[in-house]
């Protein structure tokens, strides 16, 4: 599937191709590429072909759908009506089936998308590298025995290897950035309260945000497009009417006051990481440098607040089910269950305490920039990640770069950054709360400097 | 909050939470307790206004 989800959907509208077609070749796709890289946990053949007939119907009575026969997959924390709702567990297996689809899906289902099945994750969304023991690590596309990143590691590798131009996905503390870095994506983690939850499996309430993945910028805006507007039934969803983005991508970036993120966030790089950086800067023009007030107390303040508002919704598996639970993370899970609610409530206030502060900065600068993932992909199983000396556990410090950015909900668009020869890795490229617009004209900007591109993986049939 | 104090919290804790750990469980869960606690140490002894109140989102 080498078009992009706006190719098809032209293709689609203007009758040069039938939805139904595409989602065959699809369908097939994933039947090809998908054993190399076990993204999908389910393929929904049945609902695909019937969502693409109705399609062509909507088609020929003149509907006009943004995402005409898109292909799409879902992380499995998305309801799926008729699917049981995983969050990539074990425990999940015998849940009820869902009833109907998630908000964000039934959105995608309205704009014509055709949604091919349901992706691998962390369990419960508490990983950044899709070492799923129950479910198979899923790969990363551009070499194999390397992770693709996670939480959201199988929509990002969906995306990556071109079984769909289009994913939606997670991100808590890094979940749709931190995979999108190391698969060479375009990601983008809204506004917390931007998107719908209805629907999807929580894992932190104060930092889940869902957002979708894409091999093109152009993409990326669309579906974010067609997934926008408030949701009552969302207690975090604020009542926002959409605000396109589309036209964002192309609006240059004039007058845009520009920064690299200095301080903390030039302590956690790898050299891979910081070229990607540095080229970011190179292609804008940015050579002013900022930082953000506190980012370390932001980071522990949201890794406390993930630990309690995690392990206290698990309390029963962790009581009673422990040796069904995902080894890489179950003993974590523990410990967060445990943690006194002095540590939770002073984490919380400083949460807000930080967001305050960060909310000054915004006078002075529009968009900051900084890198997704502190490296490339690592190897499958790897334990440590050596930064600068300092050898860290791997699965939690993978998002020290994406943490203290979403825990006060500030829009990032991850960008990918890509150098003939070398893995992937990506930055992020943040704004202000409701200004995403900002986020995809920078991006934009990238994308016409020829600096970002989204090259697919050598073929993996 | 030395070693010490983490295993018998940790312990003392599950214990009050109903979980029942095997030894090689308490080895890990203490450790990423202990883990934890390094970052809330940061945040529990940080001086804010009485004002600076938790951020939730609900509407009654």
């Amino acid at each position: 599937m080498s078009e992009s989800a706006l190719q098809i959907a032209a293709s689609v509208s203007q009758g040069a191709v039938t939805a139904t077609s595409v989602a065959e070749a699809a369908l097939d796709a994933v039947l090809r590429i998908d054993p190399a890289i076990n993204a999908f946990t389910a393929v929904l053949r049945e609902r695909a072909l019937a969502e693409a007939q109705e399609v062509d119907r909507r088609i020929a009575s003149r509907e006009t759908l943004p995402l005409a026969g898109v292909p799409y997959a879902v992380k499995n924390l998305f309801d799926v009506a008729g699917v049981a709702t995983l969050a990539g567990a074990k425990v999940h297996l015998q849940r009820p089936k869902a009833r109907s689809d998630a908000a964000l899906v039934t959105r995608m289902h309205e704009a014509g998308a055709v949604l091919l099945g349901t992706l691998n994750m962390d369990e419960f969304a508490y990983g950044f590298t899709t070492e799923n023991t129950h479910f198979g690590t899923t790969r990363n596309p551009h070499d194999t025995g390397r992770i693709a990143g996670g939480s959201s590691g199988g929509s990002a590798a969906a995306v990556a290897a071109r079984m769909v131009p289009l994913a939606l996905a997670s991100d808590t503390n890094g979940s749709i950035r931190v995979p999108s870095s190391l698969c060479g994506i375009y990601g983008l983690k809204p506004t917390y309260g931007r998107l719908s939850r209805r629907g999807s499996f929580p894992f932190v309430d104060s930092l889940d945000h869902l957002g979708p993945m894409a091999t093109t910028l152009a993409d990326l805006a669309a579906c974010y497009d067609v997934l926008q507007g408030p949701d009552a039934d969302d207690p975090a969803c604020a009542e926002r009417e959409t605000e396109p983005v589309r036209g964002a991508c192309d609006a240059g970036i004039a007058g845009l006051r520009i920064a690299r993120l200095g301080g903390y966030f030039d302590e956690h790089l790898t050299a891979p990481a910081r070229a990607a950086v540095e080229r970011a800067c190179l292609a804008l023009g940015v050579t002013r440098v900022t930082e953000l007030p506190a980012a370390n107390l932001g980071r522990a303040a949201a890794f406390v607040i993930t630990a309690s508002e995690g392990g206290a919704r698990h309390l029963a598996h962790l009581r009673d089910r422990r040796d069904d639970l995902e080894p890489h993370s179950c003993d974590r899970f523990v410990a967060g269950a445990i943690a006194p609610a002095a540590w939770y409530a002073k984490a919380q206030r400083v949460r807000r305490w930080y967001r305050d502060a960060v909310r000054e900065i915004w006078a002075g600068v529009d968009v900051l920039i900084a890198a997704a993932t502190p490296c490339e992909a690592t190897r499958i199983g790897e334990e440590w990640l050596d930064l600068n000396g300092v050898r860290m556990p791997l699965r939690a410090s993978l998002g020290l770069l994406t943490q203290p950015i979403s825990c006060i909900g500030l829009p990032v668009v991850t960008v990918p950054m890509p150098r003939a020869g070398r893995l992937p890795v990506g930055v992020q490229v943040i704004a202000a709360p409701w200004r995403e617009d900002l986020c995809f004209r920078v991006a934009g900007a990238l994308v016409a400097s020829g600096a970002s591109s989204c090259p697919a993986p050598a073929p993996l049939e | 909050m030395t070693e010490g104090d983490a295993a018998a919290y940790v312990d003392a804790a599950c214990a009050v939470h109903g979980i029942a750990l095997r030894d090689d469980e308490r080895a890990r869960v203490t450790a990423h307790f202990v883990r934890l606690g390094a970052l809330a140490a940061t945040l529990v002894d940080l001086e804010l206004a009485d004002d600076v109140e938790i951020a939730p989102v609900f509407e009654p």
